[in-house]
This record gives C-alpha cells, sequence and structure tokens, in this order.
C-alpha cells in the first residue's frame, strides 16, 4: 500500500493526501444537477401553481420573485456544493467528500473501479474542463464523480489509474509465478479500431429510432408546440370535421396516408439528428486491456471499459438494418438491463452504431476471440412455440372476435379478421427467428421478430443457469433454459428436453472445472 | 472449432481431469421423487398456506367489519361492487395459495460438491443450478413465522442479481446454516478470500 501511494500521483503532487478543491467551473456542473432536480420535481408544484394560477395573472411580478427565488437557492446550493466538495487520492484510492447538510464520504479503491468516464457538458468544452466518474460497479450511489477537472489533467489520472491497476496486477503475477511480463509498456499505446462517419450516423437514426433523445429536450414545451400548432390550423380555415363528412372515402383515406408519410419523414430527420448528437465524432479506440469509446456533439462522454468486464456481445438488427446490411453492436457489462430503461445510460454504454458485419467481427475478435458467431447455422427451436402463442394469444382473440359479429353484424368490420392472421403471421416469423447454437466455449441465441438480434454468450461469464419446463413442456419432452449472466438473464425457449440438461451440465462442468474470472 | 449444430450431444463430463462433483451428505438425508432431491422441511407447505390464509381471513373481516359497523352507510353501489370485487380476488388468491402449497410439496434442492441447485414449481418446473464459484454472497434469514416454526430461508446472491433471485425457503434452520456454511468453506470462495 505504501508503495502504491508513492507512485500513483506523479502529475499533480500537491493532491497527494491532501484534500482539495476542483476548478470553479464545477459550479455550472452543480446548477446543472439542481436545475434538473427542480425540473424533476415541477409536477409536484403543478398544483400550488394551478391554485394560484389566478392571483400569478394578478401580478405577475410574484411569478418572477418566485423564479428569481428558485434561481437563487439553486445557485446559493451549488455554490455551496462546490465549497464543501473535496476528493483527494490516496492510499490507492479515490476519495470524495460532499454534501451540504448529508455529508457524503465515499472510498473507492482503484482496485474496485469497473470504470473510468471522463465526460464535457457542452459548458465545459470551452474552458477545456471535463468531469471524471469512477464506476464501482456496485449501486449507482456509489459511484466516485470529480466534478471539474483540466481536461489533460484529468486524462492523465484516467492514465495513472490504470495503470496503477496494470501494474499491481503485474505485480501480483509475478509474485505467483515469477514470469516477466512485457505488458506494463503497452498500457499508453491506444489505437482506434472504429469511427463512425456522419453517413455511418445518419443511417443509425434512420435505422434505429433516436427520436426520444430529442424529446427529452422537447419534453417541457410540447403542450406550447401542440397549442401553436392548432392555432395556426383554426387560422388557415382547416376544418377536419366537414372534411371527414364530406369527402369520399378514398381521399379521406390519401389524406391519412400523406399524413402518416409527413410525420413519418419528420420523425426520420429528427432521429438523424438525434443519432448525430449522441454519436458525433466516434471513436472506438482499444489499449492493452480497454475499449474506450468517444462521442457526443454537444456533451462529450468518453467510456472507458476493461475487455474483461464485458460479459456478452450483442448484435441488433432492425428490419431496415437488415436490408442495408448493418448492426448495431452492443457490448454489455455488469447489470446492463438494469439500467436499460433510462435513455440516459445509452450514452454510457459500450455501443458501436450501424456497423457492418464485417467490421463488427473484427472488433468482436478482441472481446471473445476464439467465437464462431459469423459462421454458425442456428438450430431452431421446436415448432411448439407456434401452438402456444396461438392457443394463448390467437385463439381467444378470435373467440371475441366471433362473439362480436354475432351481434354487430356490420360488413365494414370485416377488416378486424385480419388480425388473428396477421398475429398468427407474426408468430410464424418469430419462430423463424429463434435459433441456438453451442460450442464448448461459446452459446449463440439469435431472436427477433421483422429484425434480428444474435447474442454470444461466453459460457465462463455464465452465472447460473436454469431449465423450466411447464406440465405440458414435460409430457412433449421440450424444456426452456436461461443463462443468467452479470448482465441479466438471456433465455432459449423450447428445445429438446436432452438438449437443454445436456447443455446445463456441459456449462456447469465448464465454469466449475475452469474456475476462469468472469470478472 | 465446429460448432453442433446437428443433434449430436457432447460428451457429459464426468470425473476426468480430477473435477468432481459429488452430492453432499446434508444432516437427514430424506430422497422421494427425484434421485438427488432433497425436500425442504415438510411442515412448510403448511405453515406457508396458513399464513397465507390467515391473511386472506384477515382481510376479509376487516372488510366486513366495514361494511357492518353501524357508524356510518357506505354508498350502495360501491358496497354492491367491492364485495364482488374482493370475492373474486379472494377466490382466486385461494387457488393461489392452493397451487402453492402443492408446488411448495414438490420444492426441494440438491447440493453438491461445485454447485447448489434448487427444483420449484408443480405444473411449472423450474430447476436453477448455482455454481458456488460465481457466488457473491449467501444470507440465511428469518422471518417472525420462520423463527416461530424453526425455519430459515438462504438467499444466494451472484453478481447481477438484480430482478431474479435464488432463494431456498422452509429450510430447517440447522440445515440452512450447513449448507452457507459448506459453501463459505468452498476453496474457490476461500481463495477469492
Amino acid at each position: 500500500m505504501a508503495e502504491l501511494s508513492q507512485n500513483l500521483p506523479q502529475g499533480d503532487t500537491e493532491t497527494q493526501g491532501n484534500w482539495s478543491q476542483v476548478a470553479p467551473i464545477g459550479i455550472l456542473y452543480f446548477i446543472q444537477n439542481f436545475i434538473v432536480i427542480v425540473l424533476n420535481n415541477v409536477f409536484y408544484m403543478l398544483p400550488i401553481l394551478f391554485l394560484l394560477w389566478d392571483k400569478l395573472k394578478a401580478s405577475p411580478w410574484i411569478a418572477l420573485l418566485i423564479f428569481t427565488g428558485i434561481l437563487g437557492l439553486v445557485i446559493g446550493f451549488a455554490v455551496l456544493s462546490f465549497v464543501f466538495f473535496r476528493y483527494r487520492l490516496f492510499e490507492g484510492s479515490v476519495e470524495v467528500k460532499s454534501g451540504i447538510i448529508f455529508k457524503k464520504h465515499i472510498n473507492l479503491p482503484f482496485n474496485r473501479i469497473q470504470n473510468v468516464k471522463i465526460e464535457q457538458p457542452f459548458y465545459y468544452r470551452p474552458f477545456g474542463y471535463a468531469s471524471l466518474a469512477f464506476d464501482s460497479g456496485g449501486s449507482l450511489s456509489q459511484e466516485a464523480r470529480l466534478i471539474a477537472l483540466r481536461l489533460d489533467s484529468a486524462q492523465s489520472l484516467r492514465q495513472q489509474i490504470s495503470e496503477n491497476k496494470a501494474e499491481r496486477e503485474i505485480t501480483e503475477a509475478r509474485h505467483e509465478s515469477f514470469t516477466d511480463s512485457s505488458t506494463r509498456h503497452d498500457v499508453i499505446n491506444e489505437t482506434v479500431i472504429n469511427t463512425r462517419s456522419i453517413g455511418d450516423l445518419a443511417m443509425h437514426g434512420v435505422t434505429s429510432n433516436r427520436v426520444y433523445l430529442l424529446l427529452a429536450f422537447v419534453a417541457p414545451f410540447i403542450d406550447d408546440i401542440i397549442e401553436y400548432f392548432s392555432d395556426r390550423f383554426a387560422g388557415w380555415g382547416l376544418n377536419i370535421q366537414s372534411h371527414i363528412e364530406n369527402d369520399p372515402t378514398w381521399q379521406i383515406g390519401l389524406y391519412v396516408i400523406a399524413l402518416f408519410l409527413f410525420f413519418l419523414g419528420i420523425m426520420t430527420v429528427l432521429s438523424i439528428i438525434g443519432a448525430i448528437i449522441l454519436f458525433w465524432g466516434f471513436t472506438l479506440s482499444k489499449t492493452q486491456e480497454k475499449f474506450i469509446r468517444r462521442s457526443g456533439l454537444i456533451n462529450r462522454h468518453e467510456v472507458a471499459v476493461p475487455i474483461s468486464r464485458i460479459q456478452i456481445a450483442i448484435m441488433k438488427q432492425d428490419w431496415l438494418d437488415t436490408l442495408f446490411g448493418r448492426m448495431n453492436l452492443r457490448l454489455d457489462q455488469l447489470n446492463a438491463q438494469a439500467n436499460a430503461a433510462n435513455p440516459e445510460a445509452l450514452a454510457n454504454k459500450l455501443m458501436i452504431p450501424s456497423v457492418f458485419a464485417y467490421q463488427c467481427r473484427d472488433i468482436l475478435a478482441y472481446v471473445f476471440p476464439e467465437h464462431q458467431l459469423h459462421n454458425t447455422a442456428f438450430l431452431s427451436i421446436k415448432k411448439m412455440f407456434i401452438t402456444r402463442f396461438v392457443l394463448w394469444l390467437v385463439l381467444p382473440i378470435t373467440l371475441g372476435l366471433t362473439v362480436l359479429f354475432a351481434y354487430h353484424d356490420d360488413p365494414n368490420w370485416w377488416i378486424l379478421w385480419l388480425t388473428p392472421v396477421a398475429l398468427s403471421a407474426l408468430i410464424w416469423l418469430r419462430w423463424r427467428r429463434w435459433g441456438f447454437a453451442y460450442t464448448d466455449d461459446y452459446i449463440y441465441i439469435k431472436k427477433g421478430l421483422l429484425g434480428v438480434d444474435r447474442y454470444c454468450i461466453p459460457v465462463h461469464k455464465i452465472q447460473r443457469v436454469s431449465i423450466s419446463q411447464s406440465y405440458w413442456m414435460r409430457r412433449s419432452q421440450v424444456a426452456s433454459i436461461k443463462f443468467h449472466l452479470a448482465s441479466g438473464g438471456y433465455s432459449i425457449p423450447l428445445i429438446d428436453e436432452t438438449i437443454a440438461k445436456q447443455l446445463q451440465s456441459v456449462i456447469l462442468y465448464q465454469i466449475e472445472s475452469q474456475a476462469r474470472s468472469w470478472m | 472449432m465446429a460448432t453442433n449444430t446437428d443433434k449430436k450431444l457432447l460428451d457429459v463430463p464426468n470425473a476426468q481431469n480430477g473435477f468432481s462433483n459429488q452430492l453432499i451428505e446434508t444432516v437427514n438425508e430424506a430422497q422421494i421423487d427425484s434421485p438427488n432431491m432433497t425436500h425442504v422441511a415438510t411442515t412448510y407447505p403448511g405453515i406457508s398456506l396458513m399464513v397465507g390464509v390467515v391473511v386472506i381471513a384477515v382481510i376479509s373481516i376487516i372488510f366486513a367489519g366495514l361494511i357492518i359497523q353501524p357508524l356510518f352507510a357506505l354508498p350502495e353501489q360501491l358496497e354492491y361492487w367491492s364485495i364482488r370485487i374482493w370475492g373474486g380476488i379472494a377466490l382466486l388468491w385461494c387457488l393461489l395459495e392452493a397451487y402453492e402449497y402443492g408446488a411448495n410439496k414438490r420444492l426441494g434442492y440438491c447440493l453438491r460438491e461445485q454447485d447448489i441447485t434448487m427444483f420449484k414449481g408443480w405444473l411449472f418446473r423450474k430447476i436453477s443450478t448455482q455454481p458456488i464459484c460465481r457466488i457473491q454472497h449467501i444470507e440465511v434469514k428469518q422471518g417472525p413465522v420462520d423463527r416461530k416454526s424453526g425455519l430459515a430461508k438462504l438467499h444466494v446472491f451472484s453478481a447481477g442479481d438484480l430482478t431474479q433471485t435464488f432463494i431456498i425457503p422452509g429450510l430447517e434452520k440447522e440445515k440452512a446454516e450447513f449448507i452457507r456454511n459448506t459453501i463459505l468453506h468452498h476453496k474457490e470462495l476461500q481463495q477469492r478470500g
């Protein structure tokens, strides 16, 4: 430990052992944080606002007063937060003290750090500052963040921490086996292995919906926008009611299609803009043991992930992607599924947008060297999948429709009969997409509906296996198998019972006999 | 390396390369239906059923009390519908408890040198196996009912366990602690420190 604290902070000696403050520009970061908190709670304040509306209208200066009051509080709290914020690097760990009333002290040893993220919000970029976040792999509240450092010192700090880790691991290895390892010098070598052009990003915008990224910005104003446009429509003398009553059906149909295409076009453009904002200047680079992803037009994100921490590779292809031959490659780490709901999380993920299959294969080769995903023939799952869904989904709907038609014999509703047909077709498609394959070291899963997702699961990263069977599945000797990984659970439904059991015992054998680390 | 695309089955590994994964005998062995499965405490299904029925009964009594009490009258519509809705829920709940009872009778586990397996479910059967070398930590938990009846729950946590946890309920306390100690003394976990 003593040795550690000596060789760590070569760059900035003054931080050694002493608590230090971040740059004053960090106040902006705190202000942003507090504003987000206030905006998130606006919802609860709406009833109060509603009650006071008349009074506010009568005397708008009260509103101004409240507004400045809130703003003042926010700024005050931000300044105080900044004043109380202290950090130090001491005895091989990052320590952060923060909080005005509720003090928080985080102590994160370097060897527990999973990721180091460098983030540059737009207001930091002109001044060359960045915030450095250390992810402990545990809960989010245990994340340590150094709010405002100069970009170069943030980068050198990250470098030092990873070198420090690497050195420790190597010295540990030496202690164990006295093997000479020369990786020490390669740590700094960083090679860019993938970049994305604007064309690629536009393609990504077209094929994957990134509209919600923009919606997040627009959401607070959506009511105003709708109101504005509806006023406009009224102004143009557009009367939808009279059109629907008077025009022939085919014309209304055309209106609807035109409107639909119009919105689709807008959505696509917005999605492209969203994709470009998020992935602008995308680079994926590789050091000795890490992947580093950098991107972002407004807020610049930099995520570094140790390659050994990657649990699973997922190749997602929407139906448009299948036409263009592109795929989104995602390399998930710990608890990836838990954070999936949060759109912000996408920025912190190791995701490479709209790559070609060969690029995908090349990147994957660094992570899972022996994988065979690209020339694997998949086994299909049992046809029972179709029967099951037809029985539980299509049949009830069809019965319901029959009852409906028995009462309302309206010929205009015949189109509803397409529902069961379309559903059956979708179920069949889904069944067609399902597939799995396995070797001693990897399990591959393929699924999807119109698009297709492929999963590459390394066996030694599996945490737990479970097999489930219903009464009917047992009778026809079919079983479903589920693999639990640190990143989440992945299952193959309805395969041969004997295959499932064999797969389970082989996986268990691989895990238990090799004792390879999953981290 | 070729994938197993045709139905060629992999060789099931057994004691090769000094790898062994034999059954660990527990305090008192009781094997009933599955050859390797040990059932949980025989009292557990009954206790679990009793707790469920008591909860339903208590809610029903509170509900009936609300309707019968002379202090204030509930709106007629509300009374009419709430009785029927609660009746429906209670009926479904009872059915679920009955299924639970059947499932708990078939609840069991199997501790081997390298892994622990849990068998659960009745119509929907599930067998999950947790390799001991992937266990992050273990807890033996006892609720108030468990304490009265001398039972305990064994929680086994592995990495990334946010939604699906591995819990074996209804173990006798000594058995639960025996399993915990066996796992804690496993050499993989010992090495990891």
